[in-house]
């Protein structure tokens, strides 16, 4: 799979919501080593909706704090985007390109 | 969330400008290849592809850029030198230096992104006289 095949998909929540498209893909580099070179790149979380900027500047769980009006911004544009981590997919459906999540604790 | 270096995959990995082992410019990371482990759930970032057709696949032109891939690979791979055996795809354990630009360590000649500069150095430019150029061996 590439990344832009990926791009493509819709998220659907446990209830059918519609979460939106996925905006962008973070990578965690905590894997197993390969090659016995370096730890692998893990796709920890997608980055679904229209607020994803929000969360590539650091602004999603207060990482970064100021400046105020940016905060403002973003924090309005985090209301947007939701984080979804990778252990939450329960389906792909690879037909639709859409992503099935489970509930939270199962 | 563990304690490993983190990336956005747009925004730090997508577009940056490739290094080959010499410092020499070789293209852009025009896509990744992530693999899905079904059982399991995980998903890895296992390449960064560049060259010919990729791009074109992920602006939407997936038709275009895989014809745009087969027509290079016919056209180009067999002589070409290098020991990868997708031209278009790096493997990410050679990505050494992750920044505003990647380092990777292969060279600039292995990999797919200029072909077609290089075929029309062989077969154009050489040939016309006068010509300064040299088609890299």
């Amino acid at each position: 799979m590439r990344l832009s095949d990926l791009l493509d998909y819709s998220v659907l929540d446990s209830d059918g919501t519609d979460l939106g498209r996925v905006s962008d893909v973070r990578i965690v580099q905590d894997g197993p080593i390969v090659r016995g070179v370096q730890a692998a790149f893990r796709v920890d979380a997608l980055v679904v909706g229209r607020g994803g900027l929000a969360e590539r500047l650091g602004y999603v769980r207060a990482r970064v704090q100021g400046p105020w009006l940016l905060r403002v911004l973003f924090t309005r544009l985090e209301q947007r985007a939701h984080i979804v981590e990778v252990d939450r997919i329960d389906h792909w459906d690879d037909d639709e390109a859409v992503i099935r999540l489970r509930k939270v604790g199962h | 969330m563990t304690d490993g270096r983190v990336l956005h995959a747009t925004l730090d990995l997508l577009d940056r400008q490739l290094l080959d082992r010499d410092g020499v410019l070789c293209g852009n990371v025009d896509d990744l290849e992530i693999q899905r482990d079904d059982t399991t759930g995980e998903m890895f970032v296992t390449a960064l592809l560049t060259g010919p057709g990729i791009l074109a696949y992920r602006l939407g032109a997936r038709r275009l850029g895989r014809w745009t891939q087969r027509a290079n690979r016919r056209l180009h791979d067999d002589d070409a030198p290098g020991a990868l055996t997708d031209r278009t795809r790096i493997p990410i354990e050679l990505a050494q230096q992750i920044g505003p630009s990647i380092s990777v360590a292969v060279g600039a000649d292995d990999l797919a992104s200029h072909d077609a500069e290089r075929w029309a150095l062989a077969h154009i430019i050489d040939h016309i006289p006068g010509n300064a150029s040299r088609a890299p061996q």
